[in-house]
């Protein structure tokens, strides 16, 4: 006999994570609430190995289960998959379907209320920025070690730089790693990010988080990260940040 | 599983439960590039493969970084408010690229312990 239950209960999250770490074979059968559309998840030993969702087959399926916040299931044992579609850990499908849908909330939070609060981003012009973010750009380019400095607003646009090369990438690299920082921290138990860094070659680039932006420092190979990170925050607190920590 | 791997995957612990005792470390987790956990310390399975998908994720990460242009990164660091480090370094044996990440509480040292176990590992797959 099968289990069988809501999705406001227990989510698409939530079924595939428990029966994974029980080591079950099964298949989930799942339907939407209101668009009718009928799913199945197939997991084997614990791994899940197998989605079909329509025409739709794999990792995909999975990720737009995710994001489906109605519907039921019903949860087959020892149903063996009818194909191999799936190669990832269940623990990084989930993970990268939880990005998909920040992602998504972020993009949908923005068309909603376009500009109308956080950073007021001062497009780049050259190597330039405005008002009081330029002054915090000084001060942190004159920190010994400190090499170039670019702020990043927390969707990739460059709010403010001071940096040889391609201010763009850098900033690229600030959100990248930003954005990873905060995933892994939520996932491994880890206190609030501080900051991060990422040594290429003779490269370092150390990555501090605030409230609205990610700022970018590149670091000369003999600088340490530990100490510029500690005089940066002292900058941007003074600067009128909102560290809390 | 064949005998060999699984003496490869014995080994493969035992050098990690090493490396953490050594260290000090909180955790030490050996992860393919798909996030699937090679072998780990302290023996726990299911926080093994939460910690693989991160470490695959920061991996992810750092292929973005990659694309960019700006060079291949050696080590990926995370530091907590707590003043602990999540380190990440990926390494490449044969085709398949690997990471190490070990979590590190305080001021310990890990780089030297970290570079001797990643040729410790190269040993071990390579043969």
């Amino acid at each position: 006999m099968g289990l069988q239950g809501n999705l406001h209960d227990m989510s698409v999250a939530d079924l595939i994570q428990h029966n994974c770490q029980e080591g079950k074979t099964a298949r989930i059968t799942l339907l939407s609430e209101d668009e009718g559309q009928q799913a199945a998840l197939f997991i084997e030993q614990g791994r899940l190995v197998h989605a079909e969702m329509g025409d739709q087959r794999g990792e995909e399926v999975v990720y737009a289960l995710l994001g489906w916040e109605g519907g039921t299931f019903t949860l087959a044992p020892d149903i063996a998959p009818p194909a191999r579609t799936i190669e990832r850990s269940y623990t990084l499908l989930l993970l990268e379907g939880m990005r998909r849908i920040d992602e998504h909330k972020s993009a949908a939070e923005e068309s909603g209320a376009s500009g109308s609060e956080g950073v007021e981003p001062t497009r780049v012009s050259g190597a330039a920025g405005g008002g009081a973010m330029m002054d915090l750009v000084r001060d942190l380019k004159g920190i010994d070690g400190v090499k170039g400095v670019v702020f990043t607003a927390r969707d990739g646009v460059v709010v403010a730089h001071d940096m040889e090369g391609d201010p763009e990438k850098q900033g690229a690299v600030a959100v990248f790693v930003g954005h990873a920082a905060l995933q892994a921290g939520g996932c491994l138990d880890l206190g609030a990010f501080r900051w991060a860094t990422v040594v290429t070659g003779k490269d370092i680039t150390l990555v501090i988080e605030k409230p609205d932006y990610y700022v970018g420092l590149l670091l000369s190979e003999k600088a340490s990260p530990v100490l510029v990170a500690s005089k940066a925050q002292g900058v941007l607190e003074q600067g009128g940040g909102t560290e809390d920590g | 599983m064949g005998e060999g791997i699984a003496s490869g995957r014995a080994r493969l612990s035992r050098l990690l439960s090493d490396l953490k005792g050594e260290g000090g470390f909180a955790f030490c987790v050996l992860a393919d590039a798909e996030g699937f956990p090679l072998a780990w310390a302290p023996p726990s399975s299911v926080q093994a493969e939460k910690r693989a998908a991160v470490v695959a994720l920061i991996h992810k990460m750092a292929g973005e970084v990659r694309r960019l242009d700006l060079g291949r990164p050696d080590e990926i660091t995370f530091r907590d408010r707590q003043g602990r480090r999540l380190i990440c370094r990926p390494f490449q044996v044969g085709d398949r690229v690997l990471i190490l990440a070990v979590l590190v509480p305080g001021r310990k040292c890990y780089r030297l312990l970290t570079r001797r176990a990643i040729r410790a590992i190269r040993l071990v797959l390579e043969n």
